[in-house]
C-alpha cells in the first residue's frame, strides 16, 4: 500500500503544503493514520478516495497548526482560513497516481518534458537515445495520460461533474473507478 | 482524432496543439499540475521505516510485553503472471508454543477469507 500509494499522498500534501518536508511529514502521519483506522475501511469504497480523505485531512491539519504558530491563535469567531488552492488537491491526487502508473522509460520522458521542460532533442542528448524514441514515449505517455484522467480533463462532463463534486466532498463513499 | 488524441496532444504540446481547437480548462490544468514539485517529488526511500517505526512503538505501548506481543506486520503484495504473490515479514512475535502454530487470513471483509497456515 505504501508503495503504492506514498507518491499520491505525497502530492496532496504537497499542493496544500508547498514544502517537502512538512509534505513528507504528512506522508507518514498519513500512513499511520491509516493503519489506526483500518479497522474501520470499508474494500467496497476503493482505497484511494479513502487514503485521499485521509491525506488531505491530515495536510490541512498541519497546515493549520503551521499557521497557528506563525500567526497565533484564531479570534473565537474566525472564520476558518483554508490552504490555498484546496480545489487541485484531489487532481494533484490523481495526476500522480496516473504518473506513477506509467512504464519508468515513459515517466522519465514526461518528467523531463514537464518538470525540467526540455526539448526531445534535449531529452534525446539527456537520455542518450534516438529522438523518436523520445517521441513515440512521450506520445504514448501522453495519450495513456489523457485517456486515464479523462474525467479531469472534462472530456467527458457528465464524469466531470462527478468528479467536481467527489472533490469537494469529506466523503470517501464516492468511489472512482479510475484507480 | 479522438477526444482523447486532442487532450493527449495538448497534454504534450501546449497551446501550440490546440491551434483554433478549444481545449477544456481541465486539461489546462492538468498540464499545469504535470509541472509541479507535488507530482515529481516524494518521500525518502527509507519513509516506510520511519512509518513502521511509529507503528511499533504505538503496538509496544498498547501492548506491553507482559499482556501480549507487540507484533508488527508487513505484507508485500505483487502481481505475478500465475497470480498474486504475498510475503509477510513478521517482526516482534514469539515462536508459536510447542504444538501450536500461527495462521494468516487473506481476504476480504465482506466475503470468507481463505486460510493461509504457516
Amino acid at each position: 500500500m505504501y508503495a503504492r500509494f506514498a507518491g499520491p499522498v505525497y502530492a496532496a500534501a504537497h499542493s496544500v503544503l508547498r514544502d517537502h518536508d512538512l509534505a513528507t511529514e504528512a506522508v507518514q502521519e498519513t500512513f499511520v493514520r491509516a493503519w489506526r483506522a483500518a479497522a474501520k475501511y470499508d474494500p467496497r469504497r476503493g482505497l484511494a478516495p479513502w487514503l485521499y480523505v485521509m491525506a488531505r485531512r491530515v495536510a490541512i491539519d498541519i497546515y493549520r497548526s503551521r499557521r497557528h504558530l506563525v500567526d497565533g491563535p484564531p479570534a473565537e469567531n474566525a472564520i476558518v482560513t483554508l490552504p490555498p488552492e484546496l480545489d487541485t488537491i484531489w487532481e494533484a491526487y490523481q495526476v500522480r497516481a496516473a504518473v506513477d502508473r506509467l512504464p519508468v522509460e515513459e515517466r522519465t520522458v514526461v518528467r523531463l518534458c514537464h518538470f525540467e521542460q526540455l526539448s526531445h532533442v534535449e531529452i534525446a542528448a539527456r537520455l542518450d537515445i534516438p529522438i523518436g524514441i523520445v517521441k513515440s514515449r512521450s506520445h504514448r505517455a501522453h495519450r495513456r495520460l489523457a485517456a486515464w484522467l479523462r474525467p479531469l480533463c472534462d472530456v467527458d462532463e457528465a464524469t466531470s461533474e462527478r468528479s467536481l463534486a467527489y472533490r469537494g466532498s469529506d466523503d470517501a463513499g464516492a468511489r472512482h473507478d479510475d484507480f | 482524432m479522438t477526444s482523447d488524441d486532442r487532450v493527449g496532444d495538448y497534454l504534450e504540446h501546449g497551446p501550440a496543439a490546440s491551434g483554433e481547437a478549444e481545449v477544456p480548462d481541465g486539461a489546462v490544468h492538468v498540464r499545469q499540475i504535470l509541472g509541479s514539485a507535488a507530482v515529481w517529488g516524494g518521500p525518502p526511500p527509507d519513509g516506510l521505516d520511519g512509518v513502521l517505526g511509529r507503528i511499533r512503538s504505538e503496538r509496544s505501548a498498547a501492548y506491553p510485553a507482559a499482556e501480549g506481543p507487540a507484533a508488527v506486520p508487513v505484507a508485500r503484495v505483487r502481481d505475478t503472471p500465475s497470480g498474486v504473490a504475498i510475503s509477510l515479514d513478521v517482526s516482534g512475535l514469539p515462536p508459536a508454543a510447542p504444538s501450536t502454530y500461527y495462521e494468516g487470513w487473506v481476504g476480504e471483509v465482506a466475503r470468507r477469507p481463505s486460510r493461509l497456515s504457516c
